[in-house]
């Protein structure tokens, strides 16, 4: 086993090089894990079956996610491999020089990336399995339940999916790291640190027109965004993704040719300390790597996006939640989707009278059940945030409204026989203060072609009057029973508070099911005509199971794109730290204290990391924006939690990979130096 | 005459457990000021070991350096690195030029570390670029120079802050004849004009035909020296190959 020994000796004195290597690949590992193992976790609570079912349909959503992620954390590992096997190609090319035979030196190499592998997968696993255990606290608060008989989960599903794809990631860093050096003449190995770098930077006037050419690119993206209503629209949205793209790679393009000729306009800040040297080495820097930069920045602006933005999106739909299931179940029939003919021939259908014939006895199980039937009206014209618009409505009677009040244990409503009321719950703010505007101003309606109708006291109310996902846009009128009589309805509902005394296990949401697609069928089975059960539980477990799906998916592709674009960073800046260690060495001779010399590396990284950060957080506060205005249209809830929690996150682990690269720098240098310095021996 | 460089008996050891090399066994000697002095000495004799001692970047393990009359074997590490900025310009054997830097801000490169106001800066670079003739490639690169060229940049790198001592690693090592010559020149230049004081190690006889004294060094001692007299420079150059002909002979008699 000498190679198996040369191998591991090889990789525990390069371990200053692999460091960002092994956390990056073990932080990949540790957070496949993580979002892979939800399956596993609902042995750790009290939950519904709704509940498991949305676990489970996380599970496979996460799943196919994990193919492009792998994909990613392949592209991330065979760059970073790229770096590595280019600071020994040296090394591998004295042993050849040494009379090595290529099968052995392929040999070294397996069992290298073998060693690396399996360590930093064993250890990804390790703190994954930890990790998941905080994260099912997350998950319990998203499905409103506790940890109940807390211990240790691990789940085997997630360990071998794990396995299998970091497996195969490993298997083709091995065959590109064989290919790279096996087959390789010594000649070209010993000298391919040799490389010419290009000195030249682009004509100062060009680079600044391209400059200009990408501001006026990312502002009229950022504008058609900002000041459009119609930014939504996915063309705009689209334009948006266009323009910013290559925006952001023009003007990383760009900045190399001016910025080092702005720089020294000032000589007293050009002049001073390091400063010159710095100036160039980012210019150079700049000028050689401004494609990896742009990507660097586009990667991150997808990770603030979608962490603040999916966080955000969530946390709109948990403060709908609650407002949305005022009853235990909903019945509702809707005629709305059925074609015009038997639209206008559509009379109505009883609910009630439907169970009983197919032998549904309401009593047996419900405290209490009220129907509120919905009939065709007039529509609204509303002025909403300076236009006009439409809204669509329909009318209730004011005896049933008010029976579905009491059964919700609020005060009823009165209204004389020419007064009207609107109710309306649709989260979006900006129809709430069109309608309350609208009966506050006092104006009349007119019903049936000539009854005039003013608006009573308090005559706008928000709360839904059945459970439903989605509270739709169409506004409720609320009329004195008497207009109504003899009209035919549009959508029949009916609403049930369970008994609380017995749990009657034989109406579960199954049997619930059953029985009213039974009745339905048994009385009308029109085309395009729809009953949907929507009960409590019902409600509440899709609502949780979006939210579950769209944060953790958020997350997930947000911390996956971070890390990658963070590593990326760290890797060149380490590489180039090893490079250009001569230089430092220099510095130190010529009289630069170490302190001077840290500094200047400081600032590099500093500027390097923070140059494409920059760029995304402008390009994220405009997708924000936007999500803040949708979010908006949700009860108006902040997004200020989700983006306190993305600046967390990124400060966590951008600032992480940001120090681990200048402490790494800082060894490189303290450990390198003393040799470069005796040169010869 | 100032004492620029007195040196008393310096020893240095290399080495850990298993292996200890004695590099210098008490090497004792003075440089005065506007003085050019080589040294000389085959590889392993302990010259770059010398040098490194006397430049500050390693360390004596006995004896003493004084340059100017400070003691330099006694400061600390951060005192070391004001001191070597201030007091010492460095010339290396392969330029040690930064790459990315124009020829200008190499050389204002070295006053900007010892923090010299901005405006003073330009003159000061002119000045040393007119004396070692290289006004006309300041705004080059050093990949767009000859070797020459770069060798006078990092001279004038060396010179600009003022320095007591000029120490010159092998500066001659990297470069063809003529441009060896020429460079030469630029140092007598600098010796007879700027009373710069410069000790130059080099194994090459014509480089140290050009100093005012040589020093040769064998297994890390003092082994002879050389002054050169009125005497014309290839007299001097044929004094000192026979002085490393009968260093050569006995090394091999040795062995």
């Amino acid at each position: 086993m000498k190679t198996g020994k040369l191998a591991f000796r090889n990789v525990k004195r390069s371990f200053r090089d692999y460091v960002i290597y092994f956390i990056t690949l073990s932080l990949g590992v540790c957070i496949f894990y993580v979002f892979n193992s939800f399956n596993a976790q609902n042995t750790l609570m009290n939950l519904t079956e709704a509940h498991k079912n949305s676990l489970k349909s996380l599970d496979l959503v996460m799943a196919s996610l994990s193919v492009f992620i792998t994909f990613i954390l392949g592209f991330l590992m065979l760059y970073a491999n790229n770096f590595l096997l280019r600071r020994r190609k040296k090394e591998f090319g004295m042993y050849m020089v040494l009379g090595m035979e290529p099968g052995t030196i392929s040999r070294i190499l397996i069992t290298e990336t073998l060693f690396v592998g399996l360590f930093s997968l064993a250890i990804g696993l390790i703190f994954g399995v930890l990790l998941s255990q905080c994260v099912c606290l997350l998950t319990a608060r998203l499905l409103h339940t506790q940890i109940e008989n807390f211990h240790l989960v691990f789940s085997a599903s997630a360990t071998v999916r794990a396995i299998i794809y970091f497996g195969l990631i490993f298997f083709v860093t091995l065959i590109f790291n064989v290919l790279a050096i096996g087959n390789r003449k010594p000649v070209s190995l010993l000298y391919a640190e040799r490389k010419n770098e290009s000195h030249k930077l682009p004509k100062t006037g060009i680079s600044l027109v391209i400059f200009l050419l990408s501001v006026v690119m990312l502002g009229i993206g950022y504008s058609k965004v900002l000041t459009g209503l119609d930014a939504l629209k996915s063309d705009t949205l689209y334009l948006f993704a266009g323009l910013t793209t290559l925006g952001t790679f023009l003007l990383f393009f760009s900045l190399s040719g001016f910025v080092l000729k702005l720089i020294q306009m000032h000589p007293k800040v050009y002049l001073k300390n390091l400063n010159m040297f710095v100036a160039r080495q980012i210019t150079s820097k700049l000028n050689t790597t401004w494609v990896s930069l742009s990507v660097v920045c586009l990667m991150l602006f997808v990770s603030i996006a979608t962490l603040s933005s999916g966080l955000g999106l969530t946390r709109a739909l948990a403060a709908s939640l609650s407002d949305n299931t005022p009853f235990d179940a909903s019945i509702v029939v809707d005629a709305g989707f059925l074609d015009d003919d038997s639209y206008n021939t559509y009379e109505g259908f009883e609910i009630k009278e439907a169970l009983n014939k197919a032998g549904v006895d309401l009593d047996t199980f419900a405290k209490e059940s009220e129907s509120i039937r919905y009939y065709k009206s007039p529509s609204l014209t509303l002025s909403m945030g300076g236009e006009r618009i439409t809204a669509d409505t329909y009318a209730v009677k004011l005896s049933e409204y008010n029976e579905i009040l009491s059964m919700q244990g609020r005060a009823t409503l009165s209204l004389s026989d020419t007064q009207y009321a609107l109710s309306c719950s649709f989260p979006n703010q900006n129809l709430k203060d069109a309608l309350s505007a609208y009966v506050r101003s006092g104006k009349s309606i007119t019903v049936d072609g000539n009854v005039k109708l003013n608006p009573g006291a308090d005559a706008f109310t928000t709360k839904p009057l059945f459970n439903a996902t989605n509270q739709s846009s169409t506004v409720t009128l609320i009329l004195p029973d008497a207009i109504l009589d003899g009209h035919s309805t549009v959508k029949d509902v009916l609403n049930i508070n369970y008994k609380t005394d017995s749990d009657n296990p034989a109406y579960s949401e199954e049997v619930m099911e059953s029985l009213c697609k039974e009745a339905f069928s048994k009385l009308y089975a029109g085309e395009g005509m729809r009953l949907n059960l929507e009960t409590k539980a019902s409600v509440m477990g899709k609502n949780d199971s979006d939210m579950l799906v769209i944060s953790y998916l958020a997350v997930y592709v947000g911390i996956v794109f971070l890390i990658a674009a963070a590593a990326v960073l760290s890797i060149r800046q380490l590489s180039e730290t090893g490079d250009n260690i001569g230089r430092y060495a220099l510095l130190k001779k010529i009289g630069a204290e170490n302190k001077m010399v840290l500094r200047s590396i400081l600032t590099q990284t500093g500027i390097y990391f923070a140059a494409p950060m920059v760029l995304a957080i402008f390009h994220s506060i405009i997708i924000i924006s936007i999500t803040a205005r949708i979010v908006s249209l949700y009860n108006g809830v902040g997004i200020l939690v989700s983006a306190l929690f993305t600046a967390a996150t990124l400060l966590l682990i951008y600032g992480g990979y940001f120090l681990a690269t200048y402490l790494g720098s800082k060894t490189i240098l303290a450990r390198d130096y003393e040799t470069q310095v005796r040169g010869e021996y | 005459m100032q004492r620029v460089l007195e040196v008393k008996s310096l020893e240095k050891y290399y080495g850990n457990k298993t292996t200890l090399h004695h590099a210098l066994k008490g090497v004792s000697f003075c440089v005065d000021s506007g003085e050019f002095v080589g040294i000389m000495g085959a590889s392993g004799s302990g010259k770059t070991t010398l040098l490194n001692c006397v430049s500050t970047i390693d360390n004596a393990t006995g004896g003493h350096i004084l340059i100017n009359g400070t003691d330099i074997t006694t400061m600390n590490k951060k005192a070391l690195s004001k001191f070597r900025r201030e007091s010492l310009g460095f010339i290396f054997q392969d330029f040690n030029l930064l790459d990315t830097l124009t020829a200008y801000e190499n050389i204002a490169l070295s006053l900007t570390i010892q923090k010299t106001p901005a405006s003073k800066i330009r003159l000061r670079v002119e000045e040393a670029a007119e004396v070692l003739g290289i006004s006309g490639v300041l705004n080059q690169f050093p990949y767009q120079m000859s070797g020459g060229q770069r060798q006078r940049v990092a001279c004038a790198r060396a010179l600009v802050t003022n320095p007591m001592l000029i120490l010159a690693d092998e500066p001659t090592g990297a470069l063809d004849s003529k441009a060896a010559k020429s460079l030469l020149e630029s140092f007598k230049k600098l010796v007879e004009q700027q009373n710069s004081t410069i000790l130059m190690v080099t194994h090459d006889a014509f480089s140290a035909s050009y100093c005012d004294r040589i020093l040769f060094i064998r297994d890390g001692v003092l082994f002879h020296e050389l002054v050169r007299a009125h005497e014309p420079r290839k007299d001097f150059f044929t004094r000192i190959l026979e002085v490393l002909k009968f260093l050569g002979g006995e090394q091999n008699e040795n062995r």
